[in-house]
């Protein structure tokens, strides 16, 4: 059980990890190639 | 006439109680409108494959041919993902790129689920296979269930779609519970900025260069999706987008459908673990629904501009669907109130939370089988 717990616990922190680097990957986009 | 008897003789109680349940999927899709495209096929196919002596099945059985082809090498549900990539829009998520977080809060119940799974006895592989539904995005709990748990796959299509389909009737309830009528009637902004051409091609092949670096077993799902949404926005594949949008997912979505149905043979799909993840699709729902607007709650206490935390609910993948129940439900509180564009922003996140927390769940339960 403290396995899955684990597993769980580390896939909800890299789930948030991976989307904040899409967060700011799409801040940097819109900024640098903003719609003219 | 010899025949016929031996056939009939063959029939078992579970055989034809499979035949109703075929039947129910088809009425339900047909007179309630429950995801008709998935939902039709598979009901036939439990049919087919539910009749003794049945030729669909086997050795040399067209249904078997089909799932052999495309679900046990994961064919089928890479190409749908082609195909729904070429169909959603991004726009409304690159616009306010904070919605993401709402598609990363409302997997919630994902990880609820896989717990509660394994409290029931499911082995790492079947749990996270279950709890996959909460993606609330088929081709997803397709994928992962048949890399983990193939003798499952029958039981977790069904509930993932069909809940999906119930997302008007499952999520209501559970954003009333969870929010005021006065948070209900937040309003959002409407004057969004445009985005460039440049952003909206870029966007696709960064995330997947990023995703699979993150994740790089998550490159089939992800990689399929992106690469359909390179195919709608470059602006000179109009052709292949068009034909990704209606051709492709029009036919593997009627073959995935009856190849899934297939494995609804009654030894296999009448036990007491099908009625489990019946349940247990449901606690998924409603953990992601849950998931989402107390996440969007928590922010609300340190934003200074307060977020309608029903847009949190928003994040979960059945889309558009959610971004309408969500939109429905404020315009009910406030005639004015117009969040549409924001919940089709976490809707829209929720697809790419969803394909992300898979590719995760594969990758950290892989490793660890190693």
């Amino acid at each position: 059980m403290l396995n899955v717990l684990s597993i769980m616990g580390q896939s909800l922190l890299l789930t948030f990890l991976g989307i904040t680097v899409f967060y700011l990957l799409i801040k940097a986009l819109v900024r640098y190639f903003p719609d003219k | 006439m010899t025949a016929l008897l031996h056939t009939i003789t063959q029939f078992t109680w579970g055989n034809i109680a499979m035949i109703l349940v075929g039947g129910l999927l088809i009425y339900l899709a047909i007179k309630k409108d429950y995801e008709p495209m998935l939902l039709l096929p598979i009901g036939f196919g439990a049919i087919l494959a539910n009749i003794p002596l049945s030729s669909a099945i086997g050795e040399h059985g067209f249904l078997t041919l089909l799932y052999e082809a495309g679900i046990s090498t994961e064919l089928f549900p890479v190409l749908i993902f082609i195909a729904v990539g070429a169909m959603i829009d991004f726009g409304p998520l690159l616009q306010q790129p904070f919605m993401l977080f709402f598609g990363a809060a409302a997997q919630f119940g994902i990880f609820m689920t896989t717990i509660f799974a394994s409290l029931f006895g499911f082995s790492l592989k079947e749990a996270v296979s279950i709890g996959i539904i909460g993606a609330a995005d088929g081709p997803t709990s397709i994928y992962v269930a048949n890399l983990f748990a193939g003798d499952l796959v029958g039981p977790i299509t069904v509930a993932a779609y069909s809940y999906m389909s119930l997302v008007p009737i499952i999520q209501p309830p559970v954003i009333k519970a969870l929010t005021t009528v006065e948070e209900r009637k937040i309003g959002m902004d409407l004057n969004l900025a445009k985005v460039s051409r440049t952003t909206r091609i870029l966007f696709p092949i960064l995330v997947t260069l990023v995703a699979g670096v993150i994740a790089p077993l998550s490159l089939s799902l992800i990689g399929s999706l992106m690469f359909g949404n390179l195919i709608r926005e470059c602006g000179v594949l109009d052709k292949l987008s068009k034909a990704a949008q209606n051709e492709l997912a029009n036919l593997v979505t009627l073959v995935l459908g009856i190849a899934i149905g297939s494995t609804m043979v009654a030894e296999s799909f009448l036990t007491w673990k099908t009625l489990l993840i019946l349940g247990m699709g449901l606690v998924a729902f409603i953990f992601d629904t849950a998931g989402g607007v107390l996440f969007a709650k928590l922010l609300n206490i340190f934003l200074p501009k307060k977020i309608n935390p029903m847009i949190g609910a928003a994040g979960i993948s059945a889309f558009p669907m959610s971004a309408r129940v969500i939109q429905k439900i404020a315009q009910k509180e406030n005639p004015g109130n117009y969040i549409l564009m924001q919940a089709i922003g976490a809707n829209v996140a929720g697809q790419v939370g969803s394909v992300l927390a898979g590719g995760i769940l594969i990758y950290l339960v892989s490793s660890l089988a190693l």
